[in-house]
């Protein structure tokens, strides 16, 4: 049986502030992620970032727009 | 006869009605007074049994005949709703909970030596679990273009060439 590669190489990993800064569209930020986009990795906001960032107000709903469409949230 | 179409009863039904409308006199007393005969009978006393509020829908004719005001009530939904596109945003993320996920079967045309390929990769009955990986990892690429794409909208124009280098330079950096 043939080995399995995943497509593209690296992971970006989303901290808090990481999430927090592209929530605030901060371009040092989306550089990185169009950078990800570029080498085809896969982006990853864990579940633990979004209860830290997360605080039930209005100003999270550029961080809740970005991880709900973000590719992978685990 | 469909349910929809109104029945010969119905049909005599309906000038009196309006009699009764014309004259102004209140629903109830113009069907008592009216006293039908015949094929309107029955129309007139579904007419007389029907709640005073009812919605215009349900009229004597349709009253009558059972079913109609339940599919009336709930109608079926149209080819344009259910061929509507899903938004990303309802689309689940992948994770452990693939196996759970709810599958619908689709008829896909692939070439046959991409279809060979695959065949030759992976085991009896995992196509189409190859097939999904493949487009859940090509959805998250959407995804992720369209929202660098929105931030670029936003700001004007592209992420400078600068801030591009540097995360390119942290990103192959060891």
């Amino acid at each position: 049986m043939a080995r399995r590669v995943a497509a593209g190489t690296g992971v970006l990993l989303l901290d808090s502030e990481g999430l927090s800064k592209i929530a605030g569209d901060d371009e040092w930020a989306w550089a990185h992620l169009k950078q990800a986009l570029k080498e085809q990795s896969r982006v990853f906001v864990p579940a633990v970032t979004l209860a830290e960032v997360l605080r039930g107000g209005s100003r999270d709903a550029s961080a809740t727009a970005f991880s709900s469409a973000s590719p992978s949230s685990t | 006869m469909t349910a929809s179409t109104p029945g010969p009863s119905a049909r005599a039904a309906a000038p009196a009605k309006t009699a009764a409308k014309k004259s102004g006199v209140a629903r109830d007393s113009a069907t008592r007074s009216a006293q039908p005969v015949g094929p309107i009978k029955s129309a007139a006393k579904a007419l007389a049994k029907a709640p005073a509020k009812a919605p215009r829908k349900r009229a004597p004719a349709k009253a009558a005949s059972a079913g109609t005001a339940t599919r009336a009530a709930r109608p079926p939904r149209s080819r344009a709703a259910r061929n509507a596109p899903v938004p990303p945003s309802a689309v689940p993320a992948s994770g452990g909970l693939a196996a759970l996920r709810k599958v619908s079967k689709v008829s896909v045309s692939l070439p046959d030596a991409l279809t060979r390929s695959v065949r030759d990769r992976v085991r009896r009955g995992r196509f189409s679990a190859y097939v999904t990986a493949a487009v859940e990892r090509q959805l998250e690429l959407d995804r992720l273009a369209e929202l660098v794409d929105g931030f670029e909208e936003r700001l004007g124009r592209p992420i400078s060439n600068e801030l591009m280098a540097e995360a390119g330079a942290a990103w192959h950096a060891e």
